[in-house]
């Protein structure tokens, strides 16, 4: 087991408030001088994340938190040693220093894949958890603090810390002050908020800020489709969308329907959409905020769009907006609940026109995948980190949003 | 289907159905059949009319998705989420023909509702108000209290809802006076020489529901004092959201000032500063009225489709009134459901109903911020 002294700290002031508004869920950054950055993937954190699996898979309580049993089929045994031996050297590599994190307002699970990744790179992990009392945090911070019970996991726990506070520049700049590398997980508003703190030259920020998506679907494929693969597509899309509502980062909004032929489009439209509506209406609890914000934006774009030619409405359940041409821009095109915009085109290579820095994951169905590669990787343009099948959209990894998170989280002792 | 035809057949027969049609009949007379036929011509002209007059209308109108079939019946028309009213300017008018610009109060922070008359709207805001309000305190001018500060009033080149309000409730008094200083503190002693001057006299009292309870109820209640309004006749509406919060509901508040007051009649108002003059007024049974003028539908929120009675939905509210902006339809935000037609125990016609509160904002999940269109 190599260590690494923790250099990156001075003694500095690190005393964080002691009030009922700071809450130290596991550790306190307050002994964080302890600590040290270690090797990416090493053992010792590979055996403590799958016993970390072990415990949630085993757990009747984690049972009723579909994200978190999502967090701890992720972190489990098999799936850490595939991603091991996809980086071949390590060996000179360690973790930045102290991470701190900056987990999403309204995702609850996504602080435990951030701090997952900054521990896997050999990192120390300060995570400010959302404000909101989600019962996954409480969960999740249960069980590793019983994990760090054992003495085995001593360098784990000095390198864990999370934290929960309401809105407050005071503490995140203490903490800010003592980053080699942030992860800023939210809105553009709360990255511009979080990078305009203080920080140590050296210090990488990592923004994880609002990302647009879009998916592609090959019409005749739709059309050749059976009963059980056109189940396993509509599934597949559901989960992309409105498992969260629409809402995710990589949630499509704008679908590109791929036909030689309009009517080949026009028949696996209906097929396809028919078949989510059926979905939608048994396992979608829509509210009527919902169809009434959907109603609105149905309106606002007949009025001021002028690419718009329709709006087409499956009860409250789908809004699909219906384009002739494409603007200049895709990103302006936000649904949720349900809201989508669609244009069809006979060439793939109209994605080449939509790609755009703020694109994140282009989720696919029935079309090359090698084509699309080949159409954005060679585009020249910025932007589109992702192509991943229709139902794999929220799949967080250990690879987002353009970043190799092991690689951007540690460094090279150059030796020559 | 019977009724169906006909109204296909009187929409031929008669070209253009105006409002004065229904000024023959008191307010809350018309039966659901009679309601609906003239009524359903008014609305179906001013639709026309829009729909030649209002570009933006007309772009909804003619994709709209949520009508059974083309037939010429009230729930066919379409309904504008009343958010619109907030994100577009629409008019069915020359901009020179603009009169008056209504704003709504809206919640701090958020855009107002803009809301543009002509002179023959305003006029029939006015005499249809007059109409409605006047089966329920007569039609001679009675000594009037505003449970308000005059410092509402300030801009009077844009009425807010509540400014509004005030000055069209206004008219149905003389010797109007404002019961609240500029900190909202009530004046005992102008409640008491006017009660004094008007001694045996009807008396009007007019507020917004949450300042008649905050600022004339409770600041009654501080000082334990009791007056007398037994001749009193409270109109009161708007703000019930912090009404339902605080969750004082219409019984409570009419117990808590008829203990204090003694005053019998108090008549709970509802309305949108989007269809103002055609006013939803609550009846002796506390139920919430639709007069000849207006109707109300409840939609089930999963489809739009139409709710039967007694389920609470979203609350679409339709107005013969206006003509210089396309909302003669147009759907709240509001919860509420519908008691009875024609039958309520007051004797009036019509559809009555309850509001039951405001759709929630949904617990939304995923990591992207509110949607800015």
């Amino acid at each position: 087991m190599i260590q690494f002294k923790n250099k990156i700290m001075s003694t500095e002031d690190l005393i964080l408030p002691e009030n009922d508004k700071v809450e130290y869920l596991v550790g306190n950054p307050s002994n964080i001088l302890q600590s040290r950055v270690l090797h990416p993937l090493n053992d010792l954190t590979i055996e403590f994340l799958t016993e970390l699996s072990n415990t949630i898979l085993k757990s009747p309580i984690a049972k009723l938190y579909p994200d978190v049993i999502t967090f701890g089929y992720w972190c489990r045994a098999a799936n850490l040693k595939k991603m091991k031996a996809g980086y071949i050297n390590l060996d000179n590599r360690k973790g930045l220093g102290t991470v701190f994190h900056i987990a999403p307002s309204n995702v609850p699970i996504n602080f435990a894949f951030s701090y997952a990744f900054s521990l896997l790179s050999g990192n120390v992990s300060i995570v400010r958890v959302p404000s909101k009392q989600f019962d996954q945090i409480d969960i999740l911070s249960t069980f590793i603090k019983s994990l760090f019970d054992n003495p085995k996991y001593c360098l784990i726990k000095s390198n864990t810390y999370f934290i929960r506070y309401p809105h407050n520049d005071t503490v995140t700049k203490k903490l800010s002050a003592i980053s080699n590398a942030r992860l800023i997980w939210g809105s553009d508003e709360t990255v511009k908020t979080i990078k305009s703190i203080d920080t140590p030259s050296k210090c990488l920020d990592i923004p994880f800020s609002e990302r647009y998506s879009f998916a592609v679907i090959g019409a005749a494929e739709v059309l050749h489709l059976d009963e059980i693969k056109l189940k396993r597509l509509i599934d597949g899309f559901f989960n992309d969308t409105y498992l969260m509502d629409q809402n995710a980062c990589s949630s499509p909004q704008f679908i590109l329907w791929y036909a030689t032929d309009d009517q080949i489009t026009q028949a696996a439209k209906a097929k396809f959409w028919d078949a989510v509506n059926t979905k939608v209406s048994n396992e979608y609890d829509l509210a009527a905020k919902s169809s009434v914000d959907k109603l609105t934006w149905m309106c606002l774009d007949l009025v001021n769009r002028d690419f718009v030619t329709e709006v087409n409405t499956h009860t409250n359940n789908i809004y699909r907006v219906q384009m002739n041409s494409l603007p200049d821009s895709i990103l302006g095109l936000n649904g949720k609940y349900g809201y989508f915009y669609e244009y069809s085109s006979s060439d793939l290579c109209v994605i080449e026109k939509l790609i755009d820095i703020k694109i994140q994951t282009l989720t696919y169905f029935g079309v090359n995948k090698e084509e699309l590669f080949n159409i954005i990787y060679k585009s020249g343009k910025v932007g589109i980190d992702r192509i991943v099948p229709i139902g794999t959209a929220l799949d967080i990894g250990i690879i987002w949003d353009g970043y190799d998170m092991i690689y951007s989280l540690s460094k090279i002792v150059d030796l020559k | 289907m019977m009724q169906e035809k006909l109204y296909t057949q009187n929409f031929k027969l008669i070209s253009m159905a105006s409002i004065e049609r229904l000024d023959q009949y008191q307010p809350y007379s018309l039966d659901t059949d009679r309601k609906n036929q003239i009524l359903g011509e008014i609305l179906f002209d001013l639709e026309k009319k829009h729909i030649e007059k209002c570009p933006e209308y007309k772009l909804i109108s003619k994709s709209w998705t949520f009508s059974d079939s083309d037939v010429y019946k009230i729930e066919n028309l379409p309904f504008m989420p009343v958010r619109l009213f907030k994100e577009l300017e629409l008019l069915s008018i020359d901009r020179a023909d603009i009169r008056k610009t209504l704003t709504s109060s809206g919640t701090s922070g958020q855009i107002p509702s803009k809301i543009f008359l002509d002179a023959t709207t305003a006029s029939n805001q006015t005499r249809v108000l007059n109409k409605i309000l006047s089966s329920f305190i007569g039609k001679k001018r009675i000594p009037m209290l505003i449970i308000d500060s005059k410092s509402v009033l300030k801009d009077r080149n844009s009425f807010s809802a509540r400014g509004a309000g005030i000055l069209g409730f206004s008219m149905f008094g003389y010797d109007v006076h404002y019961l609240l200083d500029d900190d909202f503190n009530l004046d005992f002693e102008l409640l008491e020489s006017f009660l004094e001057k008007h001694k045996g006299e009807k008396i009007l009292l007019f507020g917004f529901t949450y300042i008649v309870w905050e600022f004339f109820n409770n600041a009654l209640q501080k000082k334990g004092l009791t007056i007398n309004l037994e001749n009193g006749i409270l109109i009161h509406g708007g703000g019930w959201k912090k009404m339902i919060d605080s969750a004082v509901d219409t019984h409570t508040f009419r117990k808590s000032l008829f203990d204090k007051t003694k005053i019998q009649q108090i008549y709970n108002y509802y309305g949108l500063v989007e269809q103002t003059g055609s006013i939803y007024m609550e009846c002796e049974a506390a139920y919430l009225h639709a007069s000849n003028y207006s109707d109300i539908i409840i939609r089930d929120h999963r489809d739009y489709t139409i709710a039967p009675i007694g389920q609470e939905g979203i609350v679409q509210l339709i107005s013969s009134l206006p003509s210089s902006y396309p909302g003669h339809s147009i759907l709240t935000e509001d919860l509420g459901s519908i008691a009875g037609i024609d039958d309520c125990s007051c004797g009036r016609k019509g559809k009555y109903f309850t509001i039951s509160g405001r759709i929630k904002n949904a617990e939304v999940r995923g990591c992207s911020d509110t949607i800015q269109k």
